[in-house]
């Protein structure tokens, strides 16, 4: 019986693997005859190339900064800023993802009214983890934590420098738990876009009958709001709020 | 706190008996052109509730009423307090003759009070006008209606190539605007175009009329010569529809905000761009505007070999992509690299200005006092229609000897060049793919893992309670394992003779009862157990009675089997009861 069963679990992962090394073959393919159109100087053959692995459902940071560097060699601004924003979106500390997308914001035309310079505490930026690393580092503290904790109940007693090593220990849990709630709130809280025409016009509301309040330019970031019947609300600053359609921005 | 007795006073005043109340109306002139305002104003003095709608006969065709606005007063005066509400109506009569308003009939204080009548005499209208045409010094088109037009003037209107010229888009109204007015920018091919700030709403008066006036403006650079045109200006605008509000006093009901739709599109204006006038000094690359160019150093004592930064700043008014780059002349005492530059674009009420800055680190090369000649540019200053070359003033720089580099090195130690700048190569290797959207699957994982520490946390915790618990109280040990014992010694009675196995069965009750009485197994007789349990409120019969006969039938075999004598010491075991 347990023969069998051993047996079984082992064909249910052979028959489930497939899948994903098909996938990850196909998706080399076209990685790799991107990466060959791209040295080519052939930069639109390449985005056509790495799209199609992100049109069969994978993608990965590397794939993303591809696709970015492809289009802004190609002149498509405001797809190569959206891309590497999705980059850096999955591996915040892309370092070179990072440089690129400074590198294609110096490019755009608009300057956010209330952007500020990089502040003292701008260097805690570059410590962010990502979420996949961020959650195993709070699942080992919180371990370690709970197993100081087990060790102290059975075999080492009331020392003092076990209290002290298990009160850090707690710390950095919760630091790590903080660092995994940024994560959850960069990526599912605050929602935004790139928008991707030369001009658009903001208006004071979702249709063409609405004031014209001010104009964008292509790659400008935004805050994403409400939507409504096509439009889509955007934010990019407190003072500057409107709509525009739909299709003309790029969700990150 | 501090405002107690503000609101105290305020409830006296509001308490206070109406003493001399009186509704009045008033009009700011009794005669008039058909078409023109006057202001009636209805006011009630002492009163202490609310002013109620005013009444009065009606009007019919002979005027268009408008509320304008409601206000209340307090004021206390020698120390005596006085409240008066008011209403104001702009009505603007139609045709011309003798009107009676009034009287008009206003409830408050549950009284109606009544007002004087007023007469007006209406005199004829002048003939209708059409927009004011555009003023002096301005090029532009007007459209619309004397009570809203819009007009679009430029300024200058002739223009020298790439001189700023705006564009004034202005909209004149007498009627009450309801919301904002939607406007479509004008094509402006062959300029560069930026917006200027947005102005607050004015009032002007032409003609002798009040116009509250919107304006936008925007910055155009001509880039041709020639004859430009500036596409018509599009405005739509909701306004209060005056034509709905005729019956006087119906206006409460609701239509008061009716609006109607009134679209405005001036003509085209055509601007006549003229070309730079010859004569260009040489090195005049296109900068056009009215400039001033400063050069300044961070140090002037230096060594030799160390470094000196020179930063050249343009700054005024212009289109800062007609002046290019700033670059400096050859200066052959000095190893001269370019560092940074910035661009900064400015806009005021009316012009575009700016200012480029750039730097370069230059490394004396020689010991001594080293000149750093005039910076020169040449500009067309639309302002003077002439050309001009701006000129900073000589730096000397005294470079002493040595310094940190070693004097006759061919090379020498300095930050690196930076000669160009793009974007990092692609990534080569192929990356491990995943799901799309599956950015927080592995985070998912482990935060699903952390439950499983945590519960294995607490059920080592509960299981090293139960121990100590259990280390510490020895009767209570005994009594949780009496069952488990008896079992044990029930099990090794199995598969003997029915004495061996009598003996066992007695053993395994004896201990099952000693441990969980907590007695000694030792010498425990039935008479032992017989207290015990009776102490306990169990009864002994059962226990005692199969004692007795497993204790005989080791002397007297008997025909029982084996397996009987067990059953019967398991049965005797659960008339003693579970431990608690």
């Amino acid at each position: 019986m347990r023969r069998l069963t051993v047996l079984a679990a082992a064909l249910l992962l052979v028959a489930a693997a497939p899948p994903r090394a098909q996938a990850q073959e196909k998706g080399s393919e076209a990685f790799l005859h991107g990466n060959d159109l791209y040295r080519a100087g052939d930069y639109a053959g390449a985005a056509a190339a790495y799209e199609t692995v992100l049109a069969s459902g994978w993608t990965a940071p590397e794939l993303e900064y591809n696709l970015g560097n492809a289009y802004l060699k190609a002149g498509k601004l405001a797809s190569a800023i959206l891309h590497y924003r999705r980059a850096i979106r999955m591996r915040p500390t892309y370092e070179s993802a990072l440089l690129n997308l400074n590198y294609a914001r110096s490019l755009t035309q608009d300057v956010k009214p209330d952007e500020q310079p990089p502040g003292r505490l701008a260097w805690i930026g570059n410590l962010r983890l990502g979420p996949g690393t961020a959650a195993l580092l709070c699942f080992l503290a919180v371990t370690a934590f709970l197993v100081l904790g087990a060790l102290r109940l059975r075999w080492l007693g009331a020392r003092p420098w076990v209290g002290v090593l298990q009160a850090a220990l707690g710390v950095l849990a919760l630091l790590l738990a903080g660092a995994v709630l940024f994560e959850w709130t960069e990526v599912h809280g605050r929602p935004e876009g790139v928008l991707l025409p030369e001009e658009v016009e903001v208006r004071a509301g979702p249709g063409e009958t609405y004031t014209v309040s001010f104009r964008l330019h292509e790659g400008a970031e935004v805050d994403l709001l409400r939507q409504s019947a096509g439009w889509r609300e955007i934010k990019v600053s407190d003072r500057l709020q409107g709509w525009v359609p739909q299709k003309d921005v790029g969700a990150i | 706190m501090r405002s107690l007795p503000v609101v105290l006073l305020l409830v006296l005043v509001l308490a206070a008996p109406a003493r001399g109340a009186k509704v009045t109306a008033t009009v700011d002139r009794t005669t008039v052109q058909a078409g023109e305002q006057i202001v009636l104003t209805i006011q009630a003095e002492g009163i202490q509730g609310s002013m109620g709608e005013p009444r009065m006969p009606p009007l019919g065709d002979s005027f268009q009423i408008y509320s304008a606005g409601s206000s209340r007063n307090f004021s206390i005066i020698n120390g005596r307090a006085a409240s008066s509400q008011s209403q104001r109506f702009v009505i603007v009569p139609q045709k011309e003759g003798t009107f009676t308003i009034g009287p008009v009939e206003v409830d408050a204080d549950h009284q109606t009070y009544r007002t004087d009548p007023i007469r007006i005499t209406v005199t004829s209208a002048p003939p209708p006008p059409s927009p004011p045409p555009v003023s002096e010094g301005e090029t532009g088109t007007s459209a619309g209606t004397e009570a809203i037009f819009a007009r679009a003037t430029v300024d200058p209107p002739d223009p020298y190539l790439y001189q700023q010229v705006t564009l004034r888009i202005r909209l004149y109204t007498r009627l009450r605007l309801l919301d904002n007015p939607n406007y479509a920018a004008p094509t402006t091919q062959g300029f560069w175009r930026e917006d200027l700030p947005a102005r607050k709403p004015a009032v002007e008066v032409l003609n002798g009329k009040r116009y509250q006036v919107l304006e936008i403006d925007m910055a155009l650079f001509p880039t041709t010569p020639g004859d430009l045109t500036v596409g018509e200006v599009g405005l739509d605008c909701t306004v209060q529809d005056p034509s709905r509000s005729r019956d006087p006093f119906s206006m409460f009901g609701g239509s008061l905000l009716d609006g109607k739709q009134v679209s405005i599109r001036t003509d085209p204006v055509t601007v006549h761009v003229r070309p730079l006038p010859p004569g260009a000094p040489p090195g005049f690359h296109g900068a056009v505007g009215d400039y001033r160019l400063r050069a300044a150093v961070d140090r002037t004592e230096a060594s030799q070999q160390s470094p000196v930064t020179l930063t050249l700043e343009l700054s005024g008014q212009g289109h800062l992509r007609t002046v290019g780059d700033l670059d400096l002349p050859d200066l052959p005492q000095f190893r001269t690299y370019p560092s940074q530059a910035d661009q900064k674009t400015t806009r005021d009420q009316e012009r575009i200005g700016g200012t480029l800055s750039k730097q370069f680190v230059l490394v004396p090369l020689t010991a001594g006092d080293l000149t750093i000649p005039p910076v020169e540019l040449a500009v067309f200053s639309p302002a003077a229609g002439a050309y001009k070359t701006l000129k900073t003033k000589p730096i000397v720089i005294h470079a002493q000897a040595g310094g940190e580099g070693t004097p006759g090195a061919t090379g020498t130690r300095g930050d690196i060049e930076v000669v160009g700048r793009d974007i990092r190569f692609i990534e080569t290797q192929v990356p491990a793919f995943v799901r799309v959207g599956s950015t927080w699957s592995r985070a998912r994982f482990w935060l699903w893992l952390m439950p499983v520490s945590m519960l294995a946390y607490g059920g080592f915790w509960a299981w090293e309670r139960r121990r100590r618990r259990l280390g510490a109280d020895r009767a209570l040990r005994r009594r949780l394992s009496a069952r488990r014992t008896a079992r044990r010694i029930l099990k090794q009675g199995e598969n003997r003779q029915p004495e061996e196995a009598a003996a066992k069965a007695a053993e395994a009750v004896r201990t099952y009862v000693a441990d969980l009485f907590d007695l000694p197994r030792a010498g425990l007789t039935p008479d032992h157990i017989g207290r015990a349990l009776k102490a306990r409120d169990v009864d002994p019969e059962p226990v005692i009675g199969f004692l007795d006969r497993a204790d005989a039938v080791r002397f007297a075999p008997s025909a029982s089997a084996a397996g009987d004598w067990l059953d019967e010491a398991r049965a005797a075991i659960d008339a003693v009861g579970k431990p608690s």
